[in-house]
């Protein structure tokens, strides 16, 4: 009972600090809905998940910027809207405080852009609870370099919160 | 002639050892003679690393299905630990050799240490679990050929986290399990052992016992076979080694490389001890 009241207390609190996680990637396989699930029951639950990008969205994440940004290389983005996932990661980079992070099936492009995002997810193929892994190690990345104050305050404590109520839970 | 774009992010550059006057074609696809110390260069119409990109495009998702299926059937998963005793869980395992299969089919280019500049996998990467991993995955090949049941030996003072370029790292543990897989002595014990270095880099090292490499074979070598039963192709350890050229390409280190060396001595009843050295390897204690 108190574990589950310290649970929702620190979902309480990550939403209040509203993190939010845009995720596109053309392959469906990829970031699926049970992924999504399984990573808002575990207090990311402002996870929004787009199979391409589109100028309606592009201006969206310019004007409402969110907290990440996870996109693929390839496959998501088409001019005039930009030229590939990596012009758009760029862009995004540049012009908004989001924390972009790339993944791909061929990281070995990336090269020449590594001042242009923040993190190169490497591990391609996630299972649910492996995808939880890397948005904790992405938060506390996030926290560390890009978050406000309050949501710095707001977040740390809620997923502190979190993770002790999961390892009294387990 | 104007030198193919891809030759700037070869490190081992064998066209400039080659034979004189004798046409190749490299890894990256590029065919190539030598003069003297000019090297003439020109592209195939498909280069290898064409293919190996296209392969690498078409299977990522079919194995992505692989790893998305084994968790629709057990949400609990994680691709860091394969437990054998859950079918769900081997599928990952499975996919997981699968990956590294394609990884050596094309050549190792895409961990080439110009794609991770920015940074390396964001989950934990200790060196045990993936010790463990590729021991539990490697089992899971079933044949004449390969071992059935060996013994696995981590000492007690490896407790590092690996922090540079882990998907390298992975690479070569993996290769040299499913090495100790094929080639050991049936029933005997494969022992991981560490010694510190400085700086938090160690020293890792895998010892198994098997038959007699003959001295003139270089195993490191692109298609070398200790014997011609040999289940492999020669191919695995070849790519460990330019997986080591392109770590210390991103560490950008002169002292202290990371090196992986091979020796072997004879114990009793024509039984060998192969001992694979993984030296300078870039660590912390795991807290």
């Amino acid at each position: 009972m108190k574990e589950k009241f310290t649970h929702k207390l620190g979902q309480w609190l990550l939403r209040r600090g509203k993190f939010t996680v845009c995720i596109i990637d053309d392959e469906e396989a990829f970031f699926t809905p049970e992924m999504v699930n399984i990573a808002s029951r575990s207090g990311f639950d402002l996870i929004e998940r787009h199979t391409s990008c589109d100028q309606n969205l592009l201006e969206d994440l310019i004007a409402n910027p969110r907290d990440v940004l996870i996109l693929d290389v390839k496959g998501i983005v088409a001019p005039p809207v930009a030229q590939d996932g990596l012009a758009l990661a760029e862009y995004i980079y540049k012009h908004t405080p989001t924390y972009v992070a790339l993944t791909s099936a061929h990281s070995f492009q990336m090269g020449e852009f590594h001042k242009n995002y923040d993190r190169l997810i490497s591990d391609r193929f996630l299972t649910a609870l492996d995808f939880v892994s890397v948005l904790n190690s992405i938060l506390d990345d996030y926290l560390n370099r890009k978050a406000s104050f309050y949501k710095r305050i707001s977040l740390r404590v809620g997923t502190f919160i979190i993770r002790k109520s999961a390892l009294a839970s387990a | 002639m104007k030198e193919p774009a891809i030759c700037a992010t070869c490190t081992q550059k064998p066209c400039r050892s080659s034979t004189e006057r004798q046409v190749y074609v490299c890894g990256w696809g590029v065919s190539y003679f030598r003069e003297g110390r000019e090297v003439f260069k020109a592209e195939t119409p498909n280069p290898l690393r064409y293919l190996s990109q296209n392969l690498r495009h078409e299977l990522s998702r079919v194995i992505a299905i692989l790893v998305r299926d084994a968790n629709e059937i057990d949400p609990s998963l994680r691709s860091d630990e394969i437990l054998l005793s859950n079918p769900a869980s081997r599928i990952i395992g499975a996919a997981n050799i699968l990956d590294n299969f394609i990884e050596m089919i094309s050549g190792v280019h895409s961990l080439h240490p110009m794609a991770h500049t920015a940074g390396e996998s964001a989950t934990k990467t200790s060196l045990i679990n993936i010790i463990n991993k590729y021991f539990d995955t490697y089992s899971m090949i079933n044949n004449q050929q390969r071992n059935r049941n060996l013994h696995l030996i981590i000492d007690q003072n490896v407790k590092h986290e690996i922090i540079y370029n882990k998907k390298a790292i992975e690479y070569i543990i993996s290769a040299l399990m499913d090495n100790a897989w094929k080639y050991a002595m049936e029933n005997s014990t494969i022992v991981v052992e560490t010694s510190e270095v400085s700086n938090g880099a160690v020293d890792l090292y895998f010892s198994n016992y098997g038959r007699e490499i003959p001295e003139e074979i270089d195993i490191f070598e692109i298609g070398a076979q200790a014997n011609k039963e040999s289940e492999g192709f020669g191919l695995g350890l070849h790519w460990a080694t330019v997986l080591v050229d392109y770590y210390n390409e991103g560490i950008n280190s002169a002292d202290n490389p990371l090196q992986l060396k091979h020796r072997q001595h004879p114990e009793e009843n024509g039984v060998w001890v192969h001992t694979f050295e993984l030296s300078n390897l870039r660590t912390q204690l795991d807290p």
